[in-house]
């Protein structure tokens, strides 16, 4: 018995049949193959509804509001339009979904560290991408939107790391989005291949230009080999009427660490899934994340920890702060592998409630088949303390700026462990200007 | 400076303030003692503005301004501070930059320019010395792990930075060792001047010594039921409040 797939699945699947034959790579059997074969995947259950478990509390049906554009957009982007550069390091610049040599930034960066778009490098070193692309079950029924990036796979962006080198200063991706009415539909699919005891940090950026919309769906493959330390920091600001979509797949080795940090606040429907898998002893990944939301927004944070070994550790602490009517989704699932003893994995998720109206759907899922495992998890919801706010209003300090105050306080349990790293300002200018939103519209109105 | 007429108060529908007079002149400063739970620190409270103390009837009178009508940080910025008896702590908000935007709030409030980093930190560092307040006091999230003694100058820390015109001090002293109620006593007394009054909130006449009031009020279930000059916080500390309560009831 097949279900009858949605207008939108539909679609998605009409317009691959269409492009299909001028995908970047189309002319390589075994890219092909994969693509077929995640559409394939797709096709079983279409873009997922609220039936499916694990998208219970976050529905895509604004999706089906949205007018999709497969074509690029021309778009006159100049560098001096875009943010400015974050450090010293390299930048790799996509604007609308596109790689944008003339817009990036010193990519040679030294011995052993390649930083390429996955275009370009297929045409180049096709045979250096197979074994990754081909290596990380697209197929699986479970994961459609996976899937469906699987069956585009647009360009994206590679990092790839041969053993023992260090990228030195963090490596930018900015993913620029341009303004217009219609959403473009991007689906870039990006590589970050670290051999053994090779070291980089990453900060992806996603934004566009004020009214820019998009439905985004992209997905990012992970190897981290053995002693790999790689730090992977997100930023997802997109227009506000975007549905996002990503998805990180990590496989982590031996003693390899993986960092990733997520700022969550574009978006109109967003959701940021991290898949990682402790492969072998001594593999550690911290996942930490941030989600500011206001208006209507619903922001879900999925992470799915499978401890396949012994001695391997995990340490998550997402929080965030909802106003308005928004609402929020964490869901942390923790597996632990039989014969996974020594596991060690600690999962907290903590929100603040700014309006009666927010919500937080948290839920936490633990499967042990292990029996020596330290695992702890908490989630906690509360409101801003009152006491608090008398205490900072009686020393003068007015309402919104009370209230941004006690928020950047909360959120900094998430962000003082990141010291003074670029990405750190960065995360702290956000929540900034997150919190001082109110002010401005205050003094515009005032 | 202050104007309390017959002010009544009451928390969650429960008559805590029943008829308070109470005015204090330019300069002055004024203790008020009382048993426990007499409605001293509602007293202050319900100056400072704290939200869920409903004033049923009379009037606060602050510089011949409405002090009922202001918002908490607009009764800051007129020049009214409290130091708590129970400080607040506030996770994630380091001191330094607690003390920072408070000052740069109030001076906005003022109509005065904001100051600059550099210049913060030089006002700062000057009076933290004098009440042996450490830099990495400064750097630690407001009143987090701190002592007792240590929240208690904290606040008087921050009375120091806000210079404010009516300080209230509820129970400043209680918590603190010797040698603190020494600094503490020194360090307000230091700020008194012709302009700037205060409302000492004590149970120990210890206070006192350093910081010499003009008037000594007692308060008993809501209401000021006998004022004198400094001899009668020695009188109470002997006697106790019995002959009050007792009276009242
Ligand atoms: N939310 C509340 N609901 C009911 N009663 C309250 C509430 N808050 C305070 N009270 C009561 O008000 C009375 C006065 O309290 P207040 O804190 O003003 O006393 P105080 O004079 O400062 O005492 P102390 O010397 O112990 O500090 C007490 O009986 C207290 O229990
Ligand atoms: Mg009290």
């Amino acid at each position: 018995m097949t279900m009858a797939l949605s207008e939108t699945s539909q679609v998605f699947l009409d317009r691959y049949a269409e492009l299909r034959g001028r995908l970047a790579g189309a002319d390589l059997p075994w890219l092909a193959k994969i693509r077929e074969d995640a559409a394939n995947t797709f096709r079983v259950t279409g873009v997922p509804t609220p039936r499916m478990e694990d998208w219970k509390y976050t529905n895509l049906k604004a999706l089906d509001a949205l007018e999709l554009v497969f074509a690029a957009r021309p778009a006159e982007v100049r560098a001096d339009m875009l943010p400015a550069k974050l450090g010293d390091g390299p930048r790799l610049v996509f604007v609308d979904g596109r790689f944008r040599a003339d817009l990036s930034d010193s990519l040679e960066i030294g011995e052993g560290i390649r930083l390429a778009s996955l275009a370009d490098l297929l045409s180049a070193d096709p045979g250096f991408i197979e074994p990754r692309l081909a290596d990380f079950g697209d197929n699986a029924t479970g994961a459609p939107m996976l899937a469906l990036n699987g069956a585009f796979q647009e360009d994206g962006y590679v990092i790839a790391l041969d053993a023992n080198a260090d990228a030195g200063a963090a490596i930018e991706i900015l993913f620029w989005d341009t303004a217009g009415e219609a959403a473009a539909v991007r689906q870039p699919r990006n590589l970050i291949v670290a051999a053994a005891n090779s070291r980089a940090e990453i900060i992806e950026r996603h934004m566009g230009a004020g009214s820019s919309r998009q439905f985004f769906n992209g997905a990012t493959l992970i190897t981290l080999d053995a002693g790999a330390a790689i730090g992977h920091y997100r930023v997802q600001s997109q227009g506000a009427g975007s549905v996002h979509v990503n998805t990180i797949r990590t496989r982590i080795e031996a003693d390899a660490r993986y960092e990733s940090f997520i700022l969550a606040e574009g978006g109109e429907v967003a959701r940021d899934e991290v898949q990682v898998g402790l492969m072998a002893a001594g593999a550690y990944a911290r996942l930490d994340g941030i989600y500011l939301a206001d208006g209507a927004q619903v922001l879900d944070s999925t992470t799915t920890t499978r401890h396949a070994a012994p001695n391997t550790t995990c340490q998550e602490t997402y929080k965030g702060a909802l106003d308005g009517t928004a609402r929020a989704v964490f869901q942390g699932a923790i597996r632990v592998e039989p014969g996974a003893d020594g596991t060690d994995a600690q999962m907290s998720n903590k929100t603040l409630l700014l309006s009666d109206d927010a919500e937080i759907d948290t839920k936490p899922q633990l499967e042990i088949y292990a029996d020596e495992v330290k695992c702890a998890h908490g989630a906690t919801t509360g409101e801003l303390d009152a006491e608090a706010m008398f205490y900072l209003r009686s020393r003068g300090i007015p309402e919104v700026e009370a209230r941004g105050i006690l928020v950047e306080g909360f959120l900094d349990e998430v962000t003082e462990a990141m010291d003074d790293t670029p990405f750190a300002h960065l995360v702290r200018g956000h929540v900034a200007a997150w919190v001082g939103r109110g002010v401005k519209e205050k003094e515009m109105k005032g | 400076m202050l104007e309390i007429k017959n002010l009544h108060a009451t928390v969650d529908g429960k008559e805590i303030l029943r008829g308070v007079d109470l005015t204090i002149g330019d300069g002055e400063v004024h203790a008020i003692m009382g048993p426990n739970g007499s409605g001293k620190s509602t007293l202050s409270y319900v100056i400072a503005g704290r939200d869920g103390y409903a004033v049923t009837e009379g009037s606060i009178t602050f510089n011949g301004k409405n002090l009922l009508e202001m918002e908490a940080d607009e009764r800051a910025g007129e020049g009214l501070f409290l130091a708590f008896q129970y400080p607040v702590e506030i996770p994630g908000v380091s001191t330094m930059n607690f003390l920072k935007t408070s000052l740069n709030a109030v001076r906005k409030y003022r109509g005065e320019s904001e100051l600059d980093a550099m210049d913060f930190l030089k006002f700062v560092r000057a009076q933290t010395k004098a009440l042996g307040i450490t830099e990495d006091m400064l750097k630690r999230a407001v009143n987090v792990g701190f002592s007792g003694g240590e929240k208690k100058r904290n606040e008087v820390l921050q009375m120091a930075v806000l210079r404010p015109t009516l300080a209230v001090l509820d129970e400043t002293d209680s918590g603190l060792d010797v040698d603190a109620l020494r600094i503490v006593g020194e360090g307000v007394t230091s700020l008194r001047g012709p302009d700037r009054s205060m409302l000492v909130i004590t149970h120990y006449q210890r206070l006192l010594d350093y910081i010499v009031p003009d008037v000594v009020h007692v308060l008993a279930q809501g209401r000021i039921v006998r004022s004198g000059d400094k001899s009668l916080a020695l009188e109470l500390e002997e006697k106790g409040y019995a002959e009050f309560t007792s009276a009242a009831a």
